[in-house]
């Protein structure tokens, strides 16, 4: 380590003291290895044997239907000869049936996608996730070594015999350990990571089941997913809530494509319809990069996707929810400063 | 120790001047100073038995600029690969196998209109999609999924073009009066005006990409505005004055952060030693501050900086520009798209 | 509906301990998939179930300035054209002046009514402010004709939003109120 150090030294020092004044001015400026690599496009990174890129003559491409070859075929192969079917019991890493992997369309677990390119994500990528990195970027001067830190679970001071092979004290003022949060680099840049919208249908308790069902339908229609049901944790006895026995909360967790293009539609479409909304509150958020906010019913039945077919909905069944942005950052500072890049407002005290 | 690094570490503070090397800014200097007296003093103290107590101030010896890059971000989304828009069609056919069929009493109620509409146009489309062509994932010909060359459906401008037909037909069949027909208005041109007439001094040009603002200098070279920092202003302060006194102020800007996000070293081939105060300068060195532009437009007619023309450019027309010795420091700090 | 039938069995699938609560779908199956390495042998079969998704259409979103995209929605409209959205809400728009007067005051009967029984809450147009002050009744029909001018400069800025604009930062001292006090004058 020294050695290094000085040796950087004496590299700073010589140029300055050797050459005289005058230097040559470098013809090519400077090199960077991503001067070798060509312009990155996707079709260049395809195959040169890719259906994109072969050159098929007018006449064989105008002949050929490969639909009615398959008329014209006398006899037929029975579809178990081509077509491969995947086994209906993963049976275990031993079992010579294998299902094959999830990512293979012809397994029973394969999930299409993505259908497009949301425009959210292409926000996010071309402006939002670079503007976050300048905006973050902490100047520390060459050679700056930060100051160590106390552990973050402390020793125990070893007063008593008892304190042989304890596990380590917590931290002070509580027990909770936060999430580290690492100086924003051009790897960790927060970014959005799933949503979750969760209702509370308090109803489906202590009357029928229909509040649920009304729930999950209207969850589903506004995220594209399908609604997981939850049973109750917790006693609530003023609506007869006892917890393992009734089913009373509707979720549904929203990644990739599919968040996009819901954030997409709630940011531009659905939160600027709700009468006077000031944004979501300045001390929301778990801490850890995850910011919640609440919709009434009223707000719901803004959705796109409601209003489509608002009579279908019982009217006084619609649910209201709360939506929970997952971020990858570490602060809620972090997660507050990438959602108002995309878009969301927030009001009142900002609490970091 | 070995020998090694303490013969280097000796040739080293014999050749420097001072423990503070003009190679760090200010700030650094101070906070270096600051943690090698902790540090040193802790871990070798023999190091730091010189006196730092005295040294000279030095005068830089380069001119330090600050630059703007003002940008507008992208518009609209870009253009797909036609790798990516064959294999959005291709999953989307896919899904039509997979998905949930479509639960059409949830929308339509039986006998509307708007149901017969419904029905007319799925016979005709053969599923309910819009988008994907005639397509029936559960007929006997579903195995025939794949486009054929030179087909259209998987491009963005031919489904926009179905939803709105389908969108108008609609319109159409469930209105009342037949008389008048319903027009559902079209996306706007995703190419505008200004690329068609090659303006580049429109922000109106090259919506899917990133736009900076360029000045061409009297001499004819094109750079992004900067100018050397004045008296003991930061370089925000500077990069700021810079932008209003090259573009004008009639622009709303949003100077992202305090740091800058690029520099470029430009090193003369002799020094140039200034007549009046003897001070001699080896050349420049510029560090750029990221801008985005919200509204307004750039304007040169009172610039204080010797400036006769702007452009806005992308990041490859951007390399046709300037000279390469230039591209090669600021081209990693350019948005691709 | 399909729906109602998953959201049974999912109930029915749910372990009976409120603790550990299984999601379905996708995960079991993976989760499964993983544990069979952990333990020495999985005797049973797991039924790999097909994850359940909604149908989902294309739409196209046109927002109020015209600008288009498209999304993935479980709705079967094919065009979905939105009236309040970012680009015409105050929220999202804070400097919009153009957004700032929320009643339309064509006439300006609005204006002439302030300028009559103005009060403290709208104080801050500057017709509402010289109302309180001012008993004369010529002073009075002045202020109305001012007021009335300025609903038409307002009409008129509303018109050319591109060229006010185009001129951000330049239009501070503003005209309306310039010509407003010439007349009382």
């Amino acid at each position: 380590m020294a050695a290094r150090e000085q040796s950087r030294y004496l590299a700073r020092a010589l140029p300055r003291a050797f050459m005289p004044s005058a230097r040559p001015q470098p013809f090519l400026g400077r090199r960077n290895a991503s001067d070798e690599a060509p312009a990155r496009r996707l079709s260049d990174e395809l195959e040169t044997a890719s259906s994109l890129t072969t050159v098929v003559s007018e006449d064989a491409a105008k002949s050929f239907d490969p639909a009615a070859q398959a008329k014209s075929r006398k006899s037929k192969l029975p579809r178990s000869r081509y077509q491969f079917r995947s086994p209906k019991y993963d049976r275990g890493p031993l079992h010579p049936h294998q299902p094959p992997p999830p990512s293979d369309p012809s397994s029973r677990l394969f999930v299409p996608g993505p259908f497009t390119l949301p425009r959210a994500e292409q926000t996010y990528n071309s402006t939002v996730a670079s503007d976050i990195l300048t905006l973050c970027y902490v100047h520390t001067p060459p050679g700056f070594k930060p100051p160590p830190k106390a552990p973050r679970l402390r020793e125990w001071d070893d007063s008593s015999p008892y304190h042989k092979n304890r596990p380590l004290r917590g931290p002070r003022g509580g027990d909770v350990l936060r999430l580290l949060r690492k100086p924003i680099r051009f790897n960790n840049i927060p970014k959005i990571e799933r949503i979750t919208i969760h209702s509370y249908v308090k109803n489906a308790a202590h009357e029928n089941s229909s509040w649920l069902h009304v729930a999950g339908m209207a969850i589903q229609a506004i995220s594209n997913t399908r609604v997981e049901t939850f049973k109750s944790k917790s006693s609530v006895a003023t609506w007869s809530i006892a917890p393992g026995r009734d089913t009373v909360a509707v979720k549904a967790e929203l990644q990739g494509e599919t968040m996009y293009h819901f954030l997409g539609k709630l940011i531009d479409v659905v939160l600027p319809r709700i009468k006077d909304w000031p944004g979501i509150k300045g001390s929301s958020g778990d801490s850890s990069g995850n910011i919640t906010f609440g919709l009434v019913p009223e707000n719901v039945a803004m959705f796109p996707e409601i209003e489509v077919n608002y009579d279908m909905y019982p009217p006084k069944m619609i649910p209201g929810c709360h939506i929970t942005l997952h971020t990858t950052a570490k602060a809620d500072k972090d997660a507050r400063l990438l959602l108002s890049a995309m878009g969301i407002p927030f009001y009142g005290k900002i609490v970091h | 120790m070995s020998s090694g690094p303490n013969g280097a570490r000796r040739i080293a503070s014999l050749l420097r001047p001072s423990k503070f090397d003009s190679g760090v800014c200010k700030s650094c200097q101070e906070t270096l100073g600051r943690r090698t007296y902790a540090s040193a003093a802790a871990a070798t103290p023999s190091a730091t038995a010189a006196p730092d107590t005295t040294f000279p101030v030095l005068k830089p010896v380069y001119t330090i600029n600050a630059g703007v890059v003002l940008s507008r971000p992208p518009q609209i989304t870009r253009d797909l690969e036609p790798f990516e828009k064959a294999f959005h069609f291709y999953q989307k056919r896919l899904n039509e196998r997979l998905a949930l069929p479509f639960t059409k009493y949830f929308y339509f109620k039986r006998g509307t209109p708007a149901d017969v509409d419904w029905k007319k146009k799925v016979a005709e489309r053969r599923t309910p999609a819009r988008d994907i062509g005639k397509y029936n994932a559960y007929a006997t010909d579903a195995w025939n999924d794949e486009l054929l060359l030179g087909s259209k459906e998987s491009e963005p401008e031919y489904q926009i073009e179905k939803l709105v037909d389908d969108a108008e037909s609609t319109a159409n069949a469930t209105s009342q009066d037949t008389s008048k027909k319903e027009e559902i208005p079209r996306p706007f041109s995703r190419v505008t005006e200004a690329d068609k007439k090659g303006d580049f001094k429109s922000l109106n040009r090259l919506l899917p990409k990133t736009l900076y603002l360029l000045v061409q200098s009297k001499e004819g070279y094109w750079k992004f505005p900067s100018s050397p920092v004045v008296g003991e202003e930061t370089i925000r302060e500077a990069a700021e004055r810079t932008l209003a006194e090259s573009a004008g102020v009639n622009m709303n800007t949003w100077m992202v952060g305090y740091h800058p996000y690029g520099h470029h070293v430009y090193t003369n081939r002799k020094p140039h030693i200034d007549k009046a105060t003897g001070a001699e300068s080896h050349g420049e060195k510029t560090f750029f501050m990221k801008t985005r532009i919200m509204t307004g437009q750039a304007d040169l007619s009172a610039n204080t900086q010797n400036l006769k023309d702007f452009k806005w450019l992308s990041k490859d027309e951007i390399a046709q520009h300037v000279l390469p010795n230039y591209y090669s420091y600021i081209k990693n700090m350019l948005a691709d798209r | 509906m399909s729906m109602h039938t998953s959201l049974r069995r999912a109930a029915a699938t749910l372990p009976n301990s409120t603790t550990t609560i299984l999601p379905t779908g996708r995960l079991p199956a993976s989760q499964s998939n993983a544990t069979t390495f952990v333990c020495s042998q999985c005797r049973h079969a797991t039924l790999l179930r097909r994850p359940k998704r909604p149908y989902t259409f294309t739409q196209l979103i046109t927002l109020s300035d015209g600008s288009a995209f498209t999304h993935r929605t479980t709705s079967p409209a094919p065009v979905y054209r939105s009236t309040r959205d970012t680009r015409n809400s105050l929220l999202w728009n804070p400097s919009s002046s153009k957004l700032m007067n929320v009643e339309e005051d064509e006439a300006g009967r609005l204006a002439a009514f302030r300028a009559r029984f103005g009060r403290s809450f709208d104080a801050n147009t500057p017709v509402a402010e010289t109302s309180s002050s001012s008993k004369d009744p010529a002073t009075k029909k002045a202020e109305e004709e001012a007021a009335k001018a300025q609903a038409q400069a307002e009409q008129e800025e509303e018109d050319n939003l591109l060229d006010l604009i185009s001129s951000f930062g330049q239009n501070e001292p503003q005209p309306t109120g310039k010509m407003a006090e010439k007349k009382k004058k």
